[in-house]
C-alpha cells in the first residue's frame, strides 16, 4: 500500500538528485569563465560578463526556464528539434530534463560566478605582492597562490547554492519534467490522500537539504582547521 | 514588428484583466512581493529577536507546570483521537505537533524549537509550501485558500525564516556591553531592545532585507503553478495566444521582471554603502 505511493515519489527523487547534481558541475563549470571575464580587465569581456550575471540573478527562474523551453526551442533547427524529441527512450534524459539542466545551470552559473568573485576578493592582497616580491609570474601567482585560497574560502558558501539548485530543481515541473514536486502532485491527484504525499515528499526535501547541509558544515569546520593549523 | 506584438499585447501584460476582471500581470506581481516584503519583515523581525534574545531571558529551572499539563492534555486527546479514530490523520499530527511546540516551551526549549522551524522553512522548495497552503489546508479545516493569498502567505514565511536569520545576526554583532549597559540604566529587555539595541542593529539589516525581497519578487513567480495570473502567468498566456513569438514575449516579461528587481538591487547596493560604515561605527 505504502509502496504504491513511495515508488513514483522516489523515481521522482532520483530525477531530483540527477538533476541536481548535474546541474551543479555544469553551473561550476560555467561560473568559471564567467567570473574570470567579470573580473578581467578587458571591458569587451567585462561588461557583456555583468549584464549576463545582472539579467540571471534579477529575473525569475522559472521565466528562464520557460524562454529556453518554448523561446528559445523556436530558434533551433528544424531537424535538430526533431532529434532531441525523438530520444525519449527512458535511458537518455528526455527534452524537458534537458531544457530544466540547462536553465538551472545557467541561472545558478551567474550566483556561483558572484561567489567566486567574493572568494577571489577576500585572498589578502598581500598574498598576491608577497608573490611578486617572489618573482612568480601572473599565471604562477593564480594558479599557486591565489587560486587555491579563494577556493577554500568559497568551498562552504557553494555547498548553499548547490542546497539552492536542490530546491530550484522543483520549478522543473512547471515544464513538465517528472522530478519529486511534479510526482507528489501526480501521486496526490491520483490517490487523495493528499496529507501522507506532502509529508513524504517534504521528508524526502528536507533529507536532501540534510545532507547538503551536513556536508558544508563539515566542510566549513574541517577548513577552519586547517586554516587554524596554518 | 516585434514591438507591434508587444504593444497589442503591453496592457494586458502590465495590468491583466483589470479593470473588467480581477487584477493581473506586472500590476499583481508588484502587489504580491509589498505583500510578502511586508509579511515577511514582520515575520522576520519576531523570529530574529526571540531567536536573538540573550540567553539569561529562555533558561528555566523549572518546567512552567500549566504549559506542560496542557502538553499532556493535548498528547491525551491526540492518542485518543487516533485510538478510537475521533479526527483524520492530518488533524491529530497537527494536534500533536502543538503539543511537542507546548511542551518544547514549557522545558525553556521555546528558541531551539523556533530554529528547527526556521531550518525547516529554509530546506523546503517553495513550491512545495504553497503546495500545503494552496491544495492542503483547504481540506484539512474546509477553509478555501485564493491564489494569491496563498503565493504572499507562502513568502512571506519562507523570507521570514530567512530574514529571522539576518535580524539575528545583526543583533548578535552588537558588543554585549550594550546590553549590559542597557540593564546596568535600569531597562528592561524590551525597553533594551527597543530604545538600545534595534536602533543600532536596524539599518545595517537593510541591505539584507532588500535583497530578500528581490528574491521575492522573483519568486512570486512561482504562482504560476498555481495558476495565479501574475506576470509569468499572463505572459505565457500571451505567448500561446501568438503561438510563434515566445521568446519575444517573455523576454519582455524578463524586462519587467529586471527593472522591478534591478532597482531592488541597486537600493540594497546603496543602502549597503549608505549604512556600512555607520553601523561598524556604533558596533565599535
Amino acid at each position: 500500500m505504502e509502496l504504491t505511493l513511495l515508488r513514483p515519489l522516489l523515481s521522482g527523487l532520483s530525477v531530483t538528485l540527477g538533476l541536481t547534481l548535474a546541474a551543479s558541475i555544469a553551473a561550476c563549470l560555467l561560473a568559471l569563465p564567467l567570473c574570470m571575464a567579470r573580473i578581467g580587465r578587458a571591458p569587451f569581456a567585462s561588461a557583456p560578463a555583468s549584464v549576463v550575471i545582472a539579467v540571471l540573478r534579477n529575473t525569475p527562474l522559472l521565466l528562464q526556464l520557460l524562454f529556453w523551453y518554448f523561446g528559445v526551442s523556436q530558434w533551433l533547427p528544424a531537424a535538430f528539434r526533431r532529434w532531441l524529441l525523438s530520444t525519449d527512450d527512458g535511458i537518455w534524459p528526455t527534452y524537458e530534463t534537458l531544457v530544466a539542466l540547462v536553465g538551472l545551470a545557467v541561472y545558478s552559473a551567474a550566483f556561483i560566478a558572484e561567489e567566486l568573485r567574493a572568494g577571489l576578493a577576500a585572498v589578502p592582497s598581500g598574498q598576491r605582492r608577497a608573490a611578486v616580491a617572489l618573482g612568480l609570474t601572473p599565471s604562477q601567482i593564480w594558479r599557486h597562490i591565489v587560486l587555491p585560497q579563494a577556493w577554500r574560502i568559497v568551498r562552504q558558501p557553494l555547498t548553499g547554492q548547490w542546497m539552492n539548485i536542490a530546491k530550484n530543481s522543483s520549478l522543473a515541473m512547471a515544464i513538465g519534467v517528472a522530478e519529486l514536486a511534479y510526482n507528489t502532485r501526480q501521486v496526490e491527484s491520483q490517490t487523495f490522500r493528499s496529507f501522507e504525499v506532502y509529508a513524504w515528499s517534504t521528508l524526502l526535501y528536507v533529507l536532501v537539504a540534510l545532507a547538503i547541509g551536513g556536508y558544508g558544515h563539515w566542510r566549513g569546520r574541517h577548513d577552519a582547521l586547517r586554516m587554524q593549523v596554518r | 514588428m516585434t514591438g507591434n506584438l508587444i504593444a497589442d499585447n503591453l496592457r494586458y501584460l502590465l495590468l491583466g484583466a483589470w479593470p473588467e476582471g480581477p487584477i493581473g500581470g506586472a500590476a499583481l506581481t508588484l502587489l504580491l512581493t509589498v505583500g510578502s516584503a511586508l509579511g515577511s519583515a514582520v515575520l522576520g523581525l519576531a523570529m530574529g529577536i526571540v531567536l536573538a534574545l540573550p540567553a539569561p531571558a529562555w533558561r528555566r529551572r523549572q518546567p512552567g507546570l500549566p504549559a506542560l499539563l496542557a502538553a499532556a492534555l493535548l498528547i491525551g486527546v491526540a492518542v485518543a483521537g487516533w485510538w478510537w479514530r475521533l479526527a483524520s490523520t492530518p488533524v491529530i499530527s497537527l494536534l500533536a505537533l502543538i503539543a511537542l511546540a507546548v511542551a518544547a516551551a514549557a522545558f525553556g526549549q521555546a528558541r531551539r524549537l523556533l530554529g528547527a522551524w526556521v531550518a525547516l522553512l529554509r530546506a523546503v522548495p517553495i513550491l512545495l509550501l504553497m503546495f500545503w497552503i494552496y491544495f492542503l489546508l483547504p481540506m484539512m479545516f474546509k477553509v478555501d485558500v485564493p491564489g494569491p493569498a496563498t503565493v504572499v502567505l507562502a513568502l512571506s514565511l519562507v523570507g521570514g525564516a530567512y530574514l529571522a536569520h539576518a535580524v539575528a545576526a545583526g543583533i548578535a554583532a552588537l558588543p554585549s556591553g550594550q546590553w549590559r549597559a542597557a540593564s546596568a540604566l535600569g531597562l528592561g529587555p524590551a525597553e533594551a531592545l527597543r530604545h538600545v539595541i534595534l536602533p543600532q542593529a536596524l539599518p545595517g539589516m537593510l541591505p539584507s532585507f532588500l535583497n530578500q525581497w528581490l528574491s521575492l519578487c522573483k519568486d512570486t513567480s512561482l504562482g504560476y503553478v498555481i495558476a495565479v495570473s501574475e506576470l509569468s502567468f499572463v505572459a505565457t498566456q500571451v505567448s500561446n495566444r501568438l503561438m510563434v513569438h515566445a521568446a519575444e514575449v517573455f523576454g519582455f516579461a524578463a524586462l519587467l521582471y529586471f527593472v522591478l528587481c534591478g532597482s531592488l538591487q541597486l537600493a540594497a547596493t546603496l543602502a549597503a554603502r549608505r549604512w556600512a560604515p555607520a553601523f561598524q561605527e556604533s558596533a565599535r
